[in-house]
């Protein structure tokens, strides 16, 4: 499959680029990157952080130049243009704990506090025609767990 | 000491700028502004930044570098080009101590190079 990764922190690429092997990946490290992939190629599957920085400046004038390398949650509007873009898989998983940051607590209503195996899969939601995930991350050992959220994506 | 000059524009101004870091027997790394990140200084090992504002949108860039670094960053704003700082933005500016800035082309009294020639000298003494 074909599957885009958006993710700013390089321990859960490599996490992703090992686990992912038998697939065919890009790699964006921002919300930027990530658009300019959407607009660019096809993909069956999107897998996004919640936190990240921009990446560029375009756009943006006095004001909103100010938020440019803030870690903003740029993992919403990217699931919705990855749906938008009919991608037929979309996964959104954070490693901030839902204590640590109010966008990470924002997700415990959409599926779980944390990780479950069960509550990911009934949690799942359809826009458009893509099959979507928000989710607390899965670990293994300390690295996301993309193998995982790929497989509850998919059931 | 190691200084990050962040280049937005290029011509005599901005060489004149580079020459002054360099009398100052700084070590001096060049970044775009449109590709810098804030990681970069640590990665580089700088010591403080530079930067010019020309136009407004430098402005907001001062503030989110400011944001992103504890590093001193020293802002060369260029008065002449466009409207002074917004009340609420040199408000906004007292929150960031390590940031200082420098009003250029004040015709009336031209201090603002003087206080960066100063400034610059007396780093790392």
């Amino acid at each position: 499959m074909k599957i885009l990764v958006i993710e700013d922190t390089e321990l859960h690429v490599e996490a992703a680029a090992e686990q992912l092997v038998d697939h065919t990946l890009s790699f964006a490290s921002s919300y930027e990157e990530g658009v300019q992939y959407l607009d660019g190629k096809k993909f069956d599957v999107v897998l996004t952080d919640l936190l990240m920085a921009k990446g560029g400046n375009s756009v943006m004038g006095a004001q909103g130049m100010k938020y440019i390398f803030d870690l903003l949650p740029y993992g919403f509007p990217l699931i919705f243009l990855a749906a938008k873009k009919r991608v037929p898989y979309i996964g959104l998983v954070t490693d901030v704990n839902h204590h640590d940051h109010p966008m990470s607590a924002c997700i415990d209503p959409l599926s779980s506090a944390y990780w479950s195996d069960g509550d990911s899969q009934r949690s799942l939601l359809r826009i458009n025609e893509s099959i979507v995930g928000i989710f607390h991350a899965p670990f293994i050992d300390q690295k996301k767990d993309w193998r995982k959220v790929l497989e509850a994506l998919l059931q | 000491m190691k200084s990050g000059f962040l280049s937005a524009y290029e011509g005599p101004i901005s060489d004149l700028f580079l020459l002054f870091l360099r009398s100052a027997q700084h070590e001096v790394s060049l970044y775009q502004q449109s590709s810098f990140r804030p990681v970069y200084v640590q990665r580089d090992a700088l010591d403080f930044l530079v930067m010019e504002g020309r136009f407004p949108h430098d402005d907001g860039f001062l503030f989110a570098v400011a944001k992103h670094t504890p590093v001193s960053l020293l802002y060369l704003r260029a008065q002449r080009f466009f409207e002074p700082m917004n009340a609420q933005d040199e408000k906004e500016l007292i929150l960031y101590p390590h940031v200082k800035m420098y009003t250029l082309f004040d015709l009336d009294q031209e201090l603002g190079i003087k206080q960066f020639i100063a400034d610059i000298g007396a780093f790392g003494k």
